[in-house]
């Protein structure tokens, strides 16, 4: 990318907000406005939603170089928290977020503790049986419950809950406290202290649980695994780290690909000859879940880093100590990365896209993901063809403060 | 064809295992990449092409 960008913010301009309201009409499409800002303003100083200044990006080919960029740095301030709620670093966080915030190589080095549970083959032999047997269960409910139903209660949210409760070890019973406290911890729409509150419980339930595990002498998931390297006298995690890491997987193992299997059965729903594409062909799901991740993206608010001297991205100047937020969003609409891309082509040609981040910190639960919706995508329509939407796209809650976009509820008929 | 793999960018996803299988593995401690053939034969060109271009962090280059 050689294009020359005049971006530069003006003398006492104000600047731009970061743009978060989509057209009610395309609910499935990012803010109209990052499609005029990626061509006329790739790289531009804006304001967040919290109000703090900063840089955002709204191209592939530079959002790429933002994440790949050792002078940037992951560890950063929130940019997507409401009004003038705005910290100077992230030492605020209730509990240690771990290596999202660190850079390498002491980012790798704790990564990598747990890399190896979430390989294609470790997902496939570990957990693709116990997806499918679940997968399959729920289907059965609904096949034996009333014809309209929410999707979201029916299988969005469950499937998810049980994979991360069988990866960590966790009791499943618990899922209504976990999932309550995670949506007060990841919705943007809410209080600073209702936020904080969520994430406390998550903290609590965690810390009782390692107890209870620790009490049992449990083997069992992750967690215990996890334990094993916080104890002893060759400890490689500190307590709260090791509190941390299961918060972390906690709830970002089930919102994300909660939002996910949502966002894109209304999306296969609301585009008939895409879903009848894939049913004909179940081949192309591989490809299709890829797709999907592209299109929805559903990290709405961008990834942020920060600049740790003064360095250049694509002609702006960045200074020391500035925030670079990646629309991720808007960075997989460019269409100089991807032919039309505000198509959903299940057909499209399989390259790397930013749906599950980007780098040495794109998402660690990526394969868990992507089995979870490789198995009740093609499963959902085989068992029920004729599914529909119970209303119009219009009437469909959408989630707009979630920090993943996603349906609040999805009222379908069988 | 001659690949080369940049290591310390590997984020263990194993796209490139799931797109060539003969020519990439991962370590099943820690999910990095591992190279099984750094010279492929011709019929895996395509492949490769495609674990290359699917890596989500950009650690595999594939020379010809």
């Amino acid at each position: 990318m050689t294009e020359s960008l005049s971006n530069q913010p003006v003398g006492d301009q104000p600047l731009i907000s970061q743009p978060v309201t989509r057209d009610p009409l395309n609910p499935l499409d990012p803010p109209a406005e990052y499609t005029r800002l990626r061509e006329d303003q790739p790289i531009v100083k804006v304001r967040f939603p919290n109000g703090s200044a900063g840089w955002m990006v709204t191209r592939f080919e530079e959002g790429s170089q933002v994440f790949s960029d050792p002078r940037l740095s992951a560890r950063r301030p929130r940019h997507d928290t409401p009004e003038g709620e705005v910290d100077e670093a992230d030492d605020s966080a209730p509990f240690d977020v771990g290596f999202v915030m660190m850079d390498e190589p002491e980012h790798g080095a704790y990564r990598r503790l747990l890399t190896g549970r979430f390989t294609p083959k470790a997902v496939q032999n570990k957990l693709q049986p116990y997806i499918d047997k679940i997968v399959d269960d729920h289907l059965d409910a609904i096949a034996a419950g009333p014809e309209t139903f929410d999707f979201v209660q029916a299988m969005a949210l469950p499937i998810p809950c049980l994979v991360i409760c069988e990866l960590l070890g966790v009791p499943y019973e618990d899922r209504d406290g976990f999932h309550e406290a995670t949506v007060d911890l990841m919705d943007m729409g809410k209080s600073r202290e209702v936020r904080d509150k969520g994430a406390h419980w998550l903290i609590r339930y965690i810390t009782g649980l390692v107890a209870e595990k620790r009490r049992t002498g449990a083997t069992d998931g992750i967690l215990a695994e996890l334990i094993n390297k916080a104890d002893g006298e060759d400890a490689i995690l500190s307590e709260r780290q090791l509190i941390g890491l299961g918060v972390l997987l906690l709830f970002a193992g089930h919102d994300t690909t909660a939002a996910m299997m949502g966002l894109s059965t209304l999306t296969l729903l609301t585009h008939d000859e895409q879903r009848a594409e894939l049913m004909e062909h179940p081949e192309k799901m591989g490809t299709a879940v890829e797709e999907l991740m592209r299109y929805l993206t559903i990290v709405q608010f961008g990834l942020g880093r920060v600049a740790k001297e003064d360095l250049e991205i694509g002609g702006a100047q960045i200074k020391k100590g500035e925030l670079v937020v990646v629309a991720m969003n808007a960075a997989n609409r460019d269409p100089r990365a991807f032919q039309d891309p505000d198509t959903l082509d299940i057909d499209r040609k399989m390259a790397r896209h930013m749906g599950f981040g980007y780098g040495v910190h794109a998402c660690l639960g990526q394969n868990v993901a992507r089995a979870e919706l490789k198995t009740v995508l093609p499963k959902l329509f085989q068992r029920f063809p004729n599914l529909r939407l119970a209303g119009s796209l219009e009437e469909v809650p959408m989630d707009f403060t979630g920090t993943n976009y996603g349906v609040r509820k999805l009222m379908v008929t069988r | 064809m001659r690949i080369s793999i940049d290591f310390d960018k590997c984020c263990g996803a194993g796209q490139c295992v799931l797109a060539a299988p003969e020519v990439f593995d991962q370590r099943d401690e820690d999910g990095i990449v591992i190279l099984l053939d750094p010279h492929p034969p011709a019929d895996q060109y395509e492949t490769v092409r495609q674990a290359e271009a699917v890596c989500p962090a950009a650690a595999i280059k594939v020379e010809q």
